[in-house]
């Protein structure tokens, strides 16, 4: 027994022993077997690009089983705004019969209702995930499998073993669900604010920033699912004897995160990257000797930025594919 | 002030007024009365070897092909405290959130920046964990710790700006966690470099590594493209704008200038510098 235990196989006589919470109320999604989700690595190896061509210099070490727990929560939030609007178009002005175009601002304030819904996977641990983490539960609403009752999934002490604890009630769960929906909730209030501010003004082609806004949200729907687990296998390869990892579904055996080698031919597309963002804000910075002083040496001064960021690609040595 | 552990005993000698005080001993936590002997400590997975293995095996860029023979030196297995808050942002009710923050004022090695801790396995604490590597006593109260959390104030001024209403922090202390660090150095060309690798899942999360000649002249070749392929890339795009070519050759070849400064930095380092970027 350890302080993870949710679930323990009798090595004597195979019997589970549910040790938390009521087993018919948890759920879990059934798992691939390991030699299963090992074929399908395999497999997805030979048809990368990158790795497939490389397939003989990859070994692939044996699979470790992780059972995540979460907590499945609908979401319903309505929020009411109050927002200022500031709208920048451009207008053609003819002074003496010649044609300037001037750059102008308007400020509107506008007022909404939006509702934003979604369902939210919370992680019924505390201060932990990770990229892995969220590719698995995307993939998880894409492919949506069916969970089964944790009694007739955890029947073997391979997998009774790889069973995370959930640390979370699910009242803390639906406010996590809150706290992940809120920024997108703003996010469109943002975005009806200014759709509202444009078609109001009839400035429909004018970018706008919203400021001072004021939202009142309320819940109208927080239903949260049972506690539910979903396989993750962390299935380690050796290139060149360095160690990777791929993160796959553990139902279907679909690798939601992979972290590979950056070969030649990824540097190649870095110095691409370098050679088209610089090349471009470069030639557009010659335009400073022609008279566009400002301009150009904008252009100058964004071209090395982008090469210095773009650069970074060339030093990497391994690089994620989700 | 003198306190007496309530968990294992231990006396020890603390200022008076604080809210919560930490056993040095054990870990076990005394706050009005109440005593939070919640410790959870992760369970290192990955041992010594298994650590220097995926450390020399890394191959970040520019390492000498040999480096999996070079000679380990030293391997200290830490095990970092946090303490662990829940926040909810008063009156709304309805957010609420966990965080940790690092319960040592001098850590004995540099975290990377907002480092998420995965998901792994815990383990109760047994006399023989004291033997694998080193506990470090928080020397920070959960108060002062909690201070370093700063984009949990920000949060709450988000709200506070959104909402338009006074939002205060309000933290309960849940906990101790202890996580297990690989602190290990390596010796290659009679130089010393250090790596530190997580205990629990095992990824390399730094490393200092040689720079070997050929990485020092691919980071150069790599500087030189870069001017070539820019400079290349400008012309193009001031002839298609009715420009003289050569002077976007030269805007491109300008431009280049901050992939060259960080590529010739990186050929020129003494030692070359790997951090984990995603956690994945």
């Amino acid at each position: 027994m350890t302080p993870e235990s949710v679930v323990v196989v009798c090595r004597y006589c195979g019997t589970p022993n549910f040790v938390a919470g009521n087993p018919s109320k948890i759920l879990a999604v059934p798992t691939l077997s390991s030699s299963e989700v090992l074929r399908r690595a395999v497999e997805r190896t030979k048809r990368d690009f990158n790795l497939g061509r490389r397939m003989s210099e990859i070994n692939f070490a044996s699979p470790d089983l992780i059972y995540l727990p979460f907590y499945f929560v609908d979401v319903r939030l309505r929020a009411s705004y109050e927002a200022t609007v500031v709208l920048t178009y451009t207008r053609t002005v003819y002074v003496r019969g010649q044609a300037t175009t001037r750059v102008e601002t308007k400020r509107v304030r506008v007022s909404g209702v939006v509702t934003y819904s979604d369902l939210v996977a919370v992680l019924a641990r505390r201060a932990a995930w990770g990229l892995s983490v969220d590719k698995l539960t995307s993939h998880f609403f894409k492919t949506a499998p069916e969970p089964r009752q944790l009694a007739e999934v955890a029947t073997s002490t391979s997998v009774s073993g790889a069973f995370l604890a959930a640390e979370l009630t699910p009242e803390r769960a639906k406010a996590k669900a809150v706290r992940a929906v809120v920024p997108r909730l703003l996010a469109r209030v943002d975005e009806d604010a200014a759709r509202v501010a444009r078609e109001e003004t009839g400035l429909l082609m004018a970018s706008a920033t919203v400021e001072d806004r004021t939202v009142d949200y309320t819940a109208e729907r927080l239903e949260v699912s049972p506690l539910t687990y979903l396989p993750m296998w962390v299935v380690p390869y050796l290139y060149k004897g360095s160690y990777y990892n791929y993160y796959v579904a553990g139902w279907d055996g679909a690798v939601v995160v992979a972290e590979e080698p950056s070969f030649v031919e990824n540097k190649a597309i870095s110095l691409l990257g370098v050679a088209a963002a610089g090349g471009v804000l470069g030639g557009l910075s010659s335009l400073a000797l022609l008279g566009s002083f400002v301009e150009g040496a904008m252009a100058a001064l964004l071209g090395t930025v982008a090469t210095y960021i773009l650069a970074g690609g060339l030093l990497k040595s391994r690089r994620v594919e989700t | 002030m003198i306190i007496q552990c309530p968990f294992c005993g231990a006396k020890y000698d603390a200022p008076p007024g604080r809210r919560f005080y930490v056993c040095p001993y054990c870990g076990t936590v005394v706050s009005e009365g109440k005593t939070y002997e919640s410790v959870y400590i992760f369970k290192p997975t990955v041992d010594k070897t298994t650590a220097f293995r995926k450390v020399l095996n890394l191959r970040p860029m520019g390492s000498p092909d040999d480096l999996p023979s070079a000679t380990p030196a030293g391997a200290e297995m830490h095990f970092l405290p946090l303490y662990l808050y829940h926040i909810t942002f008063k009156p709304l009710e309805e957010l609420e959130t966990y965080a940790t923050a690092l319960a040592l004022s001098t850590p004995p090695f540099k975290l990377p920046k907002s480092y998420i801790f995965p998901a792994r396995w815990r383990t109760p604490f047994k006399p023989t964990l004291e033997r694998l590597g080193v506990f470090h006593s928080p020397d920070l109260s959960p108060e002062d710790a909690f201070r370093s959390l700063g984009d949990v104030v920000e949060e709450a001024r988000t709200y506070v700006s959104v909402f338009k209403t006074a939002v205060t922090i309000e933290w309960s202390f849940e906990g101790i966690v202890y996580y297990p660090f690989w602190s290990l150095t390596y010796t290659y060309g009679g130089r010393q470099f250090r790596a530190l690798v997580d205990a629990s899942e095992g990824s390399v999360l730094s490393m200092e590594y040689p720079l070997s000649r050929r990485g020092r002249a691919e980071g150069l070749g790599l500087a030189a493209g870069s001017i070539l392929a820019t400079a290349a890339v400008g012309a193009l795009t001031t002839y298609l704008l009715g420009i003289y070519p050569a002077l976007g050759a030269l805007g491109g070849a300008l431009a280049s200038l901050g992939a060259v400064a960080r590529l010739v930095a990186f050929s020129a380092s003494r030692v070359g510098r790997y951090e984990a970027e995603a956690k994945l």
